[in-house]
C-alpha cells in the first residue's frame, strides 16, 4: 500500500504523515500558519510533509498539538510487515522466550 | 529560494570569486619561480578588500531579495551535515598535503627544482585545502536546501 507523505527508509519502514490532510480539515490552514504556529520555516513544513525530512521528537509533538491530536495521528511509521507496533510487539515476545 | 539556500549559493558564489583569481595568481607566480611573500602578501590583501566589499554586497541583496528567518532544526541539521562533509574533505586534503611534503622532502635531491617545497608554497596549498573544504560546505548546505531535504 502507498501510504502519501511517506519515506522509505534505509531499514525498509515507511515514515509517513498526514499534516496536509489535517491541514486541509484545520480550514485550509496554510504551511506558513502552521510554521509560525510551531515555530520554524515553512520550507521546513514543506520538508516534514513531503517526507523528505524527520523532525525532532518535540516537533512532532509540537505539530500533533498544532493539529489537537495525539501524535499517532499525525505521524506513522510503517516497517514492511506491518506497523512499528506490530514490530515491536513480535520483537517483545520473540525477547522473552 | 528561501533566505538560507540563498546565503549558502552566494557563499559559495563569493569564496569562488574571491579565490579562483587569487590561487590563479599565486600559482602562477609559482609556477614562474617568483613566489616572493612581497607579492603575496600584496595579492592577500587585495584578497581580503574584495572579499569585505564582496562580502557586504551579497548580504544587502539576499536581505531586500528574501525574508530572514530565524533558524530552526533542519537548519541546523543540515549545518551540522555540511560541516561534517567540509571536515572529512579538509581531513583528506590536508593529510594527502601532508604526505605529498614529506615524500617530496625525501626525495628532494631528484627534484628538478625546490621551488614546491618553499614554506610560502606550502601554505598556500593549505589555504587552498581550508578554501576547498569551505567551498563543499557551502555546496552541500545549497545542495541540501536545494533538494528540501
Amino acid at each position: 500500500m502507498t501510504v502519501p507523505g511517506a519515506k522509505r527508509r534505509a531499514s525498509g519502514a515507511k515514515l509517513g504523515n498526514s499534516i496536509r490532510k489535517l491541514r486541509f480539515e484545520a480550514g485550509e490552514m496554510t504551511q506558513e500558519q502552521l510554521a509560525q504556529r510551531v515555530g520554524v520555516t515553512r520550507q521546513t513544513i514543506m520538508a516534514i510533509e513531503g517526507a523528505k525530512y524527520s523532525p525532532s521528537l518535540e516537533l512532532a509533538f509540537r505539530i500533533a498539538d498544532a493539529f489537537g491530536r495525539p501524535i499517532q495521528d499525525v505521524f506513522r511509521y510503517a516497517t514492511a510487515g506491518g506497523t512499528a507496533a506490530d514490530a515491536l510487539a513480535s520483537d517483545t515476545s520473540g525477547s522473552g522466550r | 529560494m528561501s533566505f538560507r539556500e540563498k546565503t549558502a549559493w552566494v557563499g559559495l558564489v563569493s569564496t569562488l570569486l574571491v579565490f579562483v583569481p587569487y590561487f590563479l595568481y599565486v600559482f602562477g607566480l609559482a609556477a614562474k619561480g617568483d613566489l616572493n611573500p612581497g607579492l603575496v602578501a600584496g595579492a592577500f590583501v587585495a584578497l581580503v578588500l574584495f572579499s569585505t566589499v564582496l562580502g557586504i554586497a551579497s548580504g544587502i541583496l539576499v536581505a531586500v531579495t528574501s525574508k530572514d528567518e530565524p533558524k530552526d532544526e533542519r537548519d541546523a541539521a543540515i549545518d551540522a551535515r555540511a560541516y561534517r562533509f567540509a571536515y572529512l574533505v579538509l581531513a583528506a586534503l590536508c593529510f594527502t598535503a601532508v604526505g605529498a611534503v614529506s615524500v617530496l622532502t625525501l626525495v628532494r635531491p631528484a627534484l628538478p627544482s625546490a621551488r614546491v617545497l618553499a614554506p610560502m608554497f606550502i601554505g598556500q596549498v593549505f589555504l587552498l585545502c581550508f578554501v576547498t573544504a569551505e567551498s563543499i560546505r557551502y555546496l552541500t548546505q545549497a545542495l541540501a536546501y536545494r533538494r528540501g531535504a
